[in-house]
């Protein structure tokens, strides 16, 4: 487990700004970030030439001026730095795809099974601070065992350390008690009975102390010697299922990227035909020279491992971004996969394949007609349609997706029911009655959408009762017909509710006849 | 000789014309025509029966149900692209009415008309399918219609471009042929009529309408009143 720390991320965050605009910070008065906290104005980051200055977090802005006058003041802005981490954290998907962002200015990564691609875990940690320092953050790093020593050695040890396995005890005997991640309270309160470093406090028995400082004390002894495990999320959840290419030239040709994509498929595809699945979700992630990436997603109607027909759904999505100076590592992630059987072989596109005309068809035929249409439109927009046990109309169809699994596609229609309409208003629409006649029969004459249409013929009631398991107050009992006006279109309406006495009668059409 | 001259010319005439047919049908292999289940319909066509691997135009309020009925006679899948802000919804117990089971139909909403052409278009090259049924919001122009004819060239798919308001029926348009489809008042409710008017083909004849009566309990189809062969405006009551 490596912890990266960021110790003056604010800053880091104005001084990239600003040379991106062309100027050059260190020729600026050093910066430092406040926050307003009851009427004054707190030091919350600076930089390391401020700190030269002997000016420390926590100040007053006032104190600080009156030590060193010269500085350049800037708000603090804590959702573009924690926005800035994330980012980071994204970036640090380069080394491995297990990474989380800590507090507002750490990053943990788990490189286990990792750090061989770099040259080890020294070299890699090294990488990781050099390369950060090349993009213009203060980074330090360390690594061991435990997140807590991790942690602990990243901020209290030597920059870089990496803490053999079994040698957590040793290597933080010497170092603060703030090194536990505990709070500025507890910390001041172990000072005042005498206690300064790791090692007093692991010597001291454990009940008296957790009477006294509370049982966060000991945990977190434990949590950094390993005595307990200390469970993190990572920002993404990690799959097995997982490539990654590194450039040894940053790479920004259409075609070159396009190659990188096929190298990765090749090898993910490898890897979900050995654990017998199929990717459904997959991420592209670039990462670029100056420390950008871009996420590409897309995904798969039904799983699939075949790298041609990954790489076509990508096709389009490739030239959506920048490439810049450059793109130096690819990783490729199936983050959701699917069960799929090593014998699922999909039928070459030109055959017509025997489809039974009636009830079902095989799905797996259409899935790459599918998988275009639902990565342009969404897969929620394409759909097939499924009866449902219900005499309501709007309820008695749903769309499911279109080649889900296991699914029964199979129509059972009341053949009793009179027809239906072929289309369907999404909302009933209220119809005008320009003439009526009794109130169990159809009016003579309706305005709908402003045009007047006189029936013809009707054919009705239907009485189509709302579900009393279904709790809506605006449920009532309706009375559909099937009308034909003067021209001959067939349009379905209902009378909304029974007739009551002194109670306007409501008329609605529903449904248009083709 | 007089009579013999006639007679020759005549010759000549009819194979100028088939040499036109066979040049306006282009040398594309169109895999067949559908049959439209009504023989004065199919002989009105020049394939004897609805070209596949073209797309048809259909105009007119009963224009989609026209297209379930021509989809609901092939085989197969069919794509049926709606337009998502639509104020109706295609509604799949309505299909079966015209013979097209529901669950053979895959329904794309489709915001917009360029995904709409474009899902369309894509449909058309999927050879699986056995129609492609779309409407768009406004006017298809000469440019979008080409493209999708030449896309169900490509995948021999039939498709039926939708229009039920009649707009642009005057626009250019390479589609095979337009077709318009009004409902016409009938004697039973569920005895539905629609007048069928074909009012251009490509290679066939044109301006010709029938009525067409739907028995609703068998699912048939029959002409109940004949061609006239003249032009439709002329024949609107």
């Amino acid at each position: 487990m490596i912890s990266l720390w960021l110790p003056r991320l604010p800053t880091d965050r104005l001084r990239r700004r600003s040379r991106k605009n062309g100027k050059d910070p260190d020729q600026r008065p050093p910066l430092i970030t406040v926050t307003e906290t009851g009427g004054r104005f707190l030091v919350t980051a600076l930089e390391h030439r401020a700190e030269m200055a002997s000016l420390t977090p926590g100040m007053v802005l006032t104190d600080a001026r009156a030590i060193f006058p010269a500085v350049d003041v800037a708000l603090a802005d804590p959702v573009a730095d924690a926005a800035l981490l994330d980012r980071l954290t994204a970036w640090c998907g380069r080394y491995t795809p297990w990474a989380a962002a800590e507090g507002r200015d750490g990053i943990f990564l788990d490189t286990t099974g990792c750090d061989h691609l770099f040259g080890g875990e020294a070299a890699l940690c090294a990488d990781l601070v050099h390369r950060l320092e090349a993009l213009g953050f203060s980074a330090r790093a360390a690594m061991a065992d435990t997140p807590g020593a991790a942690w602990a050695m990243a901020r209290f040890g030597e920059n870089g350390t990496v803490v053999p396995f079994g040698g957590i005890r040793e290597a933080l005997a010497r170092l603060p008690v703030a090194a536990l991640r505990l709070d500025p309270g507890t910390v001041g309160g172990l000072a005042r009975v005498g206690i300064r470093v790791i090692e007093q406090l692991r010597n001291m028995p454990r009940a008296p102390l957790t009477a006294r400082f509370g049982r966060t004390v000991g945990e977190r002894l434990d949590q950094a010697s390993g005595a307990v495990s200390e469970p993190i999320s990572p920002r993404k959840p990690v799959t097995p299922f997982h490539a990654r290419l590194a450039f040894a030239e940053p790479i920004a040709l259409m075609a070159d990227i396009e190659r990188g994509l096929r190298h990765l498929l090749d090898d993910l595809c490898r890897l979900l035909a050995k654990a017998g699945r199929g990717g459904r979700t997959l991420v592209l992630t670039l990462y670029r020279v100056d420390g950008e990436t871009f996420e590409i997603q897309v995904g798969a109607a039904r799983p699939a491992r075949d790298p041609g027909r990954l790489a076509r759904l990508f096709g389009g999505r490739l030239g959506s971004f920048d490439a810049g100076f450059g793109i130096e590592v690819m990783t490729l992630t199936a983050s959701v996969t699917e069960p799929l059987a090593p014998t699922a072989v999909l039928l070459p596109a030109a055959t017509r394949a025997p489809v039974n005309g009636g009830e079902s068809f095989r799905g797996d035929i259409l899935a790459p007609l599918v998988d275009r249409l639902g990565n342009r439109i969404g897969f929620d927009r394409v759909a097939r349609l499924t009866a449902v046990a219900s005499y309501v109309p709007e309820r008695a169809v749903r769309p499911r997706p279109a080649l889900a699994d296991a699914m029964d596609f199979t129509w059972s229609p009341d053949a009793s029911l009179p027809p239906r309409p072929l289309h369907l208003l999404k909302q009933p629409e209220r119809i005008e009655i320009v003439s009526d006649t009794e109130p169990d029969t159809p009016p003579i004459r309706f305005r709908w959408r402003r045009t007047d249409h006189s029936v013809r013929l009707a054919e009705g009631p239907e009485r189509i009762a709302p579900e009393w398991w279904v709790r809506k107050a605006a449920a009532r009992t309706r009375d559909y017909w099937r009308v034909e006006d003067g021209a001959g279109r067939h349009f379905w309406i209902y009378r909304h509710g029974l007739p009551r006495p002194d109670h306007p009668v409501e008329w609605f059409l529903h449904g248009l006849f083709a | 000789m007089g009579s013999e001259q006639i007679v020759r010319r005549g010759a000549v005439v009819a194979e100028l014309r088939a040499r036109i047919a066979a040049i306006e049908q282009g040398n594309v292999d169109r895999g067949g025509a559908v049959s439209l289940g009504l023989p004065v319909l199919d002989a009105a066509l020049p394939e004897g029966g609805l070209a596949r691997g073209a797309v048809h135009e259909a105009t007119g309020a009963a224009a989609g149900g026209f297209a379930a009925m021509v989809a609901g006679r092939l085989e197969g899948p069919v794509l049926w692209c709606v337009d998502a802000d639509a104020r109706a919804d295609l509604y799949g117990p309505g299909l079966e009415v015209f013979g097209l089971h529901p669950a053979r139909v895959i329904v794309v909403h489709c915001q917009g008309r360029t995904d709409l052409l474009w899902a369309m278009e894509e449909g058309l090259r999927t050879p699986v399918l056995a129609a492609v049924i779309g409407e768009p919001p406004g006017t298809v122009g000469l440019t979008a219609s080409r493209r999708l004819q030449l896309a169900a060239e490509a995948g021999q798919v039939l498709g039926i471009v939708l229009n039920p308001d009649g707009a642009g029926r005057f626009t250019a348009s390479a589609l095979e042929s337009r077709w318009r489809v009004d409902p016409a008042p009938a004697g039973d409710v569920t005895r539905p009529r629609w007048k069928i008017a074909l009012e251009r083909c490509r290679g066939g004849a044109q301006g010709l309408y029938w009525m067409v009566e739907r028995n609703e309990e068998t699912g048939d189809f029959a002409v109940v009143a004949a061609p006239a062969d003249r032009p439709v405006a002329a024949a609107v009551s």
